[in-house]
């Protein structure tokens, strides 16, 4: 599965925001060493508002599952 | 004969485009349109026939319908969620208050999901959806609530539904096996989540429904039993596709669900059952 990588301040740009209607951008760290920031294909490709198209420009990788502590 | 007038010929385009009534002996059930009018302001506007399941649909869930003639519970209800619509804006409305305020639990989703009239389907990344429903406030009773989540597709990875519990209730919010649960996990010591094996359903009850040494099932399988819990009430928003895991969500699931229900009194093993048949109908009368 393809993610889309953010720097911390693109990140702080997102989170917050409507991507479409009643629909937020979702940013999480990912588990590479050291972890990233990262959204999902479904939230670029989805992506309505002209504010966020840079989305689209992002680089790629594939998701690494974090290791959840609740598991 | 002078007066006899072709009345089809002369209606004929005047009656074009008005729909049949949806519902058997009259119109709609008010609360069905209240909710048919949401999904159009939120820009899906449902079939004559799916007009008929959602009228159903409350039917069944005052006791006057179809499949549930007896049990009025409409009361207790809190949260009807049919992931209908095809849209974001449409399928976090709670059909029972079909506004867009939190107040009235309208779900806002998060991150990724794909949204269909199938249902949402989280991506297992970073999808969830807030319930705006916190069981500790928005509940009545410590005893009795219960959680439904029905999903469809059989993978094995995240939490369907659920929320952490308050500081002092040592009790689970336990997975019934009265739908053929997947499997619950206590995860620490105060959080909860429930996942759920198609094509059946998962569902959580607290209080007087944590009978000691229930089993829970993996796919029909008893796998292991629980103790009674403690009663009360978790404190922390219910979220859908995650749990919430000490204020934020874990566990994210990729499993497409088609209909959450929250309730206070489930009370009965028999209105539990009558949950999942309720929904079962609804989902078969719009074509899931």
């Amino acid at each position: 599965m393809i993610v889309y990588v953010l720097t911390e301040e693109e990140k702080d740009l997102l989170v917050g925001q409507f991507f479409i209607p009643n629909d937020k951008f979702n940013p999480v760290l990912d588990g590479d060493t050291p972890p990233d920031w990262v959204i999902s294909e479904e939230e670029v490709e989805q992506n309505q508002y002209q504010e966020f198209m840079w989305v689209k420009d992002l680089p790629t990788k594939n998701w690494i599952r974090p290791i959840q502590e609740t598991e | 004969m002078g007066n006899n007038i072709n009345i089809g010929k002369y209606l004929g385009s005047k009656v074009r485009g008005i729909e049949p009534p949806a519902a058997s002996g009259g119109g709609l059930d008010p609360d069905a349109q209240a909710y048919i009018t949401a999904l159009t302001t939120q820009g899906y506007t449902p079939t004559a026939g799916e007009k008929t399941g959602i009228n159903e649909l409350f039917l069944n869930l005052k006791g006057t319908g179809p499949v549930n003639s007896t049990d009025n519970m409409y009361s207790d209800l809190k949260i009807v969620r049919p992931y209908f619509g095809g849209l974001a804006a449409t399928n976090g409305l709670n059909a029972i208050a079909p506004t867009t305020n939190t107040t009235d639990f309208y779900g806002t989703f998060f991150g990724g999901w794909v949204h269909t009239n199938a249902g949402s389907k989280p991506n297992g990344v970073n999808g969830y959806m807030s319930n705006n429903f916190t069981p500790s406030i928005n509940m009545s009773s410590n005893t009795n609530g219960g959680i439904f989540c029905n999903v469809i597709e059989n993978t094995d990875v995240g939490m369907d539904i659920g929320c952490q519990t308050f500081t002092n209730f040592t009790g689970l919010l336990i997975a019934s096996n009265f739908f053929g649960t997947r499997y619950s996990r206590a995860l620490t010591s105060n959080q909860l989540g429930v996942a759920a094996s198609p094509p059946t359903n998962a569902a959580a009850f607290w209080g007087s429904l944590q009978i000691s040494g229930q089993p829970y099932f993996q796919q029909n399988t008893t796998l292991t039993t629980f103790a009674a819990g403690t009663s009360g009430r978790p404190d922390r928003d219910l979220l859908s596709g995650a749990i919430n895991s000490n204020g934020s969500p874990a566990n994210y699931t990729n499993r497409r669900r088609n209909f959450e229900l929250v309730l206070n009194n489930v009370g009965t093993t028999a209105r539990a059952l009558l949950l999942k048949q309720i929904v079962d109908a609804f989902n078969t009368a719009v074509g899931r």
